[in-house]
């Protein structure tokens, strides 16, 4: 049963991690490498307003809007001139924002590492389902749930998720009925780097910080992103599910092997479904 | 017999002529052997710049830097010219750019940080005949007697940081231990030695796990830990592993239930990173800057002056390697590498930042005492929040092996 605990809370952070840049892909149709360089943006972000303000709860508020600040311009004076080009155009170009992430970060805050701490109420030993856990995992599955829940329902079930889907599978058709697809592109990207950020913040606590913090989580998301199927936030529920349990599973029986169970499970998923579990027939932009 | 007087009346005459020929050219500059002056003293440093090993890297950086500002970036007359690359922390490419600044006429190279790419490195220097100066690899492997030749390493190898990490165990009278160990070869290697000081000093091995590195989570194996009725953790785990452990140690309140070791895995840098976290955590150390010793109070001063914080572990292990080396190569007033490499074999400075360190001649490892101690929250103002102190000493007679 402790297994089942600690998957669980592996597969809110992994979901944590990867729905932003399900989202850019699935509603934009862009790979964006510098998924993990905006997480490591929002966990110094979250650094700072700690320092700054003294509330990890104000941090995990703001640095995600800071997050969403830097990615706008991103989108805006970067990616938007690149949108009718090839994925490898896309990709290169993210590729550079990393570069200059990783700078701009280097030049502000240095090296070191920083220490981000969970909020003390939420620092203690829980004892559930036979393991010892902690409250702030706990805090984490329900954040995550919660963060799954408000996405579907945005996307699946609100206007603002009907004029995203409209404007990412027909823009042509989406300008003819008078929607700013630039705006809907911008929000969109927006929101993917935001939510990078608000992983980088919620997780800080539990990883170290420091500047490198990025690249093993891009491997992670990529991993999600393509068992759950590209764009698919149902998809990256499950898969971050499937790939938490097993992780839980590697670790519990041979923790040496744990990565390549999770890149067995990334293998079979791509021999039986090439598409991932959830993928659609064709790239939606 | 009158023409050989006269030849040796002739001889001793253009002997003494020839002699006070070379007395005079030689006043101005120093009388070396053979090799002419070169117009630099190059040292190739390659070290991790980027990723995770970039704080180690800049630590040593700084380190180093200070021990050519003592010199005033000269030696003998000749100026030093050191130049940094980033191995990336990556055995092929610490044998790239190394091989490339050896082709550019280095005198010497220093680095890497990490036991695979040091070996690689060394691979490299004891073919091309350039001396190697290791400050931060430990693999006890690396400096095997007879191994190398060209190569030296001035920091503490797996038996000291092990040896007076099992040495703080037993004083604080743990019985049973549960290892979390990273899944690579130099660190199995660790854990053996580990566990062999360990049987001899009747503690208990519960248990033991082995992680991938990068570690993405430790929940499960500390899950394990606790249930192994273990009453400490030994974790080999470095860097960004050991503060991924230590926070996920602290969320289950871990300290509270055994006490937490490793061996040189927690220092300032890694208390900077989990804080509170890393308070009451034993590990062994490479160098600390409180050790009491003229030579440490010196440097320490400086570093201070020039850097505006205390010296890192990395730091001062890196300045006191490459002051070591730095020295005797002054004193061999030789611009041949042959010489440097038989008067490091074997030599002796008693003025290090920790006392005195004696060169193996079989092997080429420093003999050194090994230190250990224990995370705390600092009150001074002038001191990082948290900060390591030093509990344990031990001397070299207790690690290392004498050189026949």
């Amino acid at each position: 049963m402790s297994i089942l605990a600690i998957g669980l809370s592996l597969a809110a952070m992994l979901f944590l991690l990867s729905a932003g840049l399900t989202l850019i892909f699935g509603m934009l149709g862009v790979v964006n490498f510098a998924h993990g360089s905006f997480y490591m943006l929002g966990a110094y972000l979250g650094f700072q307003l700690i320092q700054s303000t003294g509330s990890f709860w104000l941090a995990l508020a703001l640095a995600p809007l800071a997050g969403a600040a830097v990615g706008t311009a991103v989108e805006v004076l970067l990616l938007r001139p690149v949108y009718g080009r090839e994925h490898h155009v896309q990709m290169l170009l993210t590729f550079g924002v990393i570069l200059m992430l990783e700078e701009a970060v280097r030049a502000v805050w240095g090296l070191d590492y920083k220490e981000v701490a969970a909020p003390a109420a939420l620092a203690v030993p829980v004892h559930l389902l036979g393991a010892t856990i902690s409250g702030y995992r706990l805090f984490l599955i329900g954040f995550g749930a919660l963060a799954a829940a408000l996405l579907f329902t945005v996307l699946e079930r609100t206007r603002v998720g009907v004029i995203v889907r409209a404007t990412s599978s027909d823009p042509e058709m989406a300008r003819a009925l008078g929607l700013d697809v630039g705006v809907v592109r911008t929000g969109v990207f927006a929101f993917g780097t935001g939510l990078a950020a608000l992983a980088g913040v919620v997780t800080a606590p539990l990883f170290p910080v420091e500047l490198t913090m990025g690249f093993g989580v891009i491997i992670d998301c990529f991993v999600v992103v393509v068992i759950g199927g590209f764009g698919s936030i149902r998809g990256a529920v499950v898969a971050s599910l499937l790939l938490g349990m097993v992780r839980a599973v590697g670790y519990g029986v041979a923790p040496q092997w744990v990565d390549l169970l999770g890149y067995s499970l990334l293998i079979l998923v791509l021999l039986l479904r090439p598409r991932g579990l959830f993928g659609r027939e064709q790239r939606l932009a | 017999m009158r023409f050989r007087t006269m030849t040796s009346v002739r001889g001793r005459v253009g002997m003494t002529l020839a002699a006070a020929l070379m007395a005079a050219s030689a006043i101005g500059r120093p009388a070396f052997a053979a090799e002419p002056a070169p117009a630099a003293f190059r040292i190739a440093a390659v070290v991790g710049l980027s990723g995770p090993l970039a704080v180690i890297g800049a630590d040593m950086r700084r380190g180093v830097e200070l021990a050519l500002d003592e010199r005033g970036r000269s030696i003998n007359g000749v100026p030093i010219e050191i130049t940094w690359d980033d191995s990336e922390g990556k055995p092929q490419v610490t044998v790239q750019k190394a091989a490339g600044r050896i082709a550019g006429g280095a005198h010497m190279v220093f680095g890497e940080i990490s036991s695979p790419a040091t070996s690689a490195l060394s691979g490299l220097t004891e073919q091309r005949g350039v001396p190697l100066l290791i400050t931060f690899a430990a693999d006890n492997a690396l400096t095997a007697p007879g191994r190398l030749h060209w190569s030296f390493r001035t920091g503490k190898n797996v038996d000291a940081t092990v040896g007076v990490t099992a040495g703080f165990a037993e004083r604080n009278k743990i019985r049973r231990v549960f290892g979390v160990t990273p899944d690579y070869d130099a660190a199995r290697g660790s854990w053996t030695v580990f566990k062999a000081m360990a049987a001899a000093r009747g503690i208990e091995i519960v248990g033991e796990e082995f992680h991938p590195t990068p570690a993405r989570d430790f929940s499960i194996t500390l899950d394990k830990a606790v249930r192994s009725g273990a009453d400490a953790l030994y974790f080999i785990s470095q860097g960004n592993d050991a503060i991924t452990l230590l926070k996920q140690a602290n969320e289950i309140g871990l300290k509270d239930r055994m006490k937490l070791l490793a061996p040189g895995g927690v220092d300032e840098s890694v208390l900077r990173a989990v804080g509170a976290a890393g308070v009451g955590v034993g590990s062994s150390m490479r160098y600390h800057w409180s050790e009491d010793f003229p030579a440490n109070k010196d440097f320490v001063a400086r570093y201070r002056a020039k850097y505006n914080e205390v010296p890192s572990a990395n730091a001062g292990d890196a300045y006191d390697g490459m002051r070591w080396w730095l020295r005797v190569v002054a004193d061999t007033k030789s611009w041949d590498k042959k010489d440097w490499v038989a008067a490091m074999a074997g030599s002796v400075i008693e003025d290090s930042v920790e006392g005195r360190k004696v060169m193996g001649a079989c092997d080429h490892q420093a003999r050194q005492i090994a230190i250990a101690g224990v995370g705390v929250e600092n009150t001074a103002p002038d001191l990082p929040r948290y900060g390591m102190v030093v509990t344990d000493v031990m001397q070299p007679d207790r690690i290392y092996t004498p050189c026949p």
